[in-house]
């Protein structure tokens, strides 16, 4: 049983007409500039460690387990309290690198994105791995 | 088959599309953050990024636009076939992100109907059963399902 094609085709290319204008006129929509450079997604770090800010996207109780050394604990809970710190330590030639729980990837996203609107920061990446691994110190 | 047992599987597919893309179309950037979240796009030189914003734009509108012709007889059988192929590649999306441990809400609404992944994954099966069964129904002139002639 086949589906009659010019009417699929129909039903998929109508919303292409609010999905333009979307595009261009939502407040919501996205933000283009950004998308012409990405948030880079490592799995490996290539510039030394003190350089690196580094920014743990997890929860307080998280962090508190185990972080990398030197992290700051930002996330959108804690954002108002903690940017000043990161202000504080970050200088323009130190990468931003935002690691967090691999299985909340979204989350890892949010703060990177928001660093980079908020702050108008470039250098920020996304760190991936296994957040087993990450307890390196108190 | 009765006429009212069609109309009443397009009356739900239709407002589950409605609510869904309703609820979505206020937040495309929200919307793409969550299909990046899923991890299924490839993300070499930031096409993750672009494919989202594209599809978050795109796929609210696609789900008002099958919402629509959902109620629309002669439009029905069509658009129950296309509901039954998006629903099953929302199934499969939903699903290997629950494979692989990924621990979001599913973003099939907007955020006051916050879902997990299995239950998200339960109801998408059953709606994509009922897409199905809509689809399959004999066929008349005209477009309509022969229930609807009934």
């Amino acid at each position: 049983m086949s589906l009659p094609l010019p009417r699929s085709v129909i039903f998929l290319a109508v919303p292409l007409i609010p999905v333009l204008l979307a595009g261009w006129l939502h407040p919501e929509r996205p933000d283009w500039k950004l998308l012409i450079h990405p948030i880079p997604v490592l799995d490996r770090v290539a510039v030394r460690n003190d350089r690196i800010l580094w920014i743990d996207a997890r929860t307080a109780d998280e962090f508190r387990r185990g972080h990398r050394a030197g992290a700051i604990n930002l996330h959108m809970a804690n954002w108002e309290e903690a940017l000043p710190v990161l202000i504080d330590q970050w200088t323009p030639e130190r990468p931003i690198i935002v690691y967090g729980d691999d299985a909340r990837f979204m989350q890892i996203r949010q703060v990177a994105r928001r660093l980079r609107r908020e702050l108008d920061v470039k250098t920020v990446s996304i760190f991936r791995e296994k957040m087993n691994g990450v307890k390196d110190a108190p | 088959m009765k006429a009212w047992i069609t109309w009443a599987l397009a009356v739900v597919l239709a407002t589950i599309w409605a609510v869904a893309g309703i609820g979505k179309i206020q937040n495309p950037t929200g919307l793409a953050e969550t299909i990046i979240g899923y991890r299924f796009l490839p993300h070499a030189f930031g096409i993750d990024e672009w494919l989202a914003a594209l599809l978050a734009l795109y796929l609210p509108w696609l789900e008002i636009v099958l919402a629509m012709a959902l109620l629309w007889p002669a439009g029905r059988r069509t658009a129950a076939g296309l509901t039954a192929a998006l629903l099953a590649a929302f199934t499969v999306v939903v699903a290997q992100a629950w494979a692989r441990g990924i621990e979001m809400d599913c973003g099939c609404f907007d955020s006051w109907a916050a879902m997990s992944l299995p239950h998200a994954l339960g109801r998408n099966l059953i709606l994509l059963v009922f897409a199905i069964i809509l689809w399959r129904l004999p066929v008349c002139a005209g477009g309509a399902t022969r229930a609807d002639q009934i």
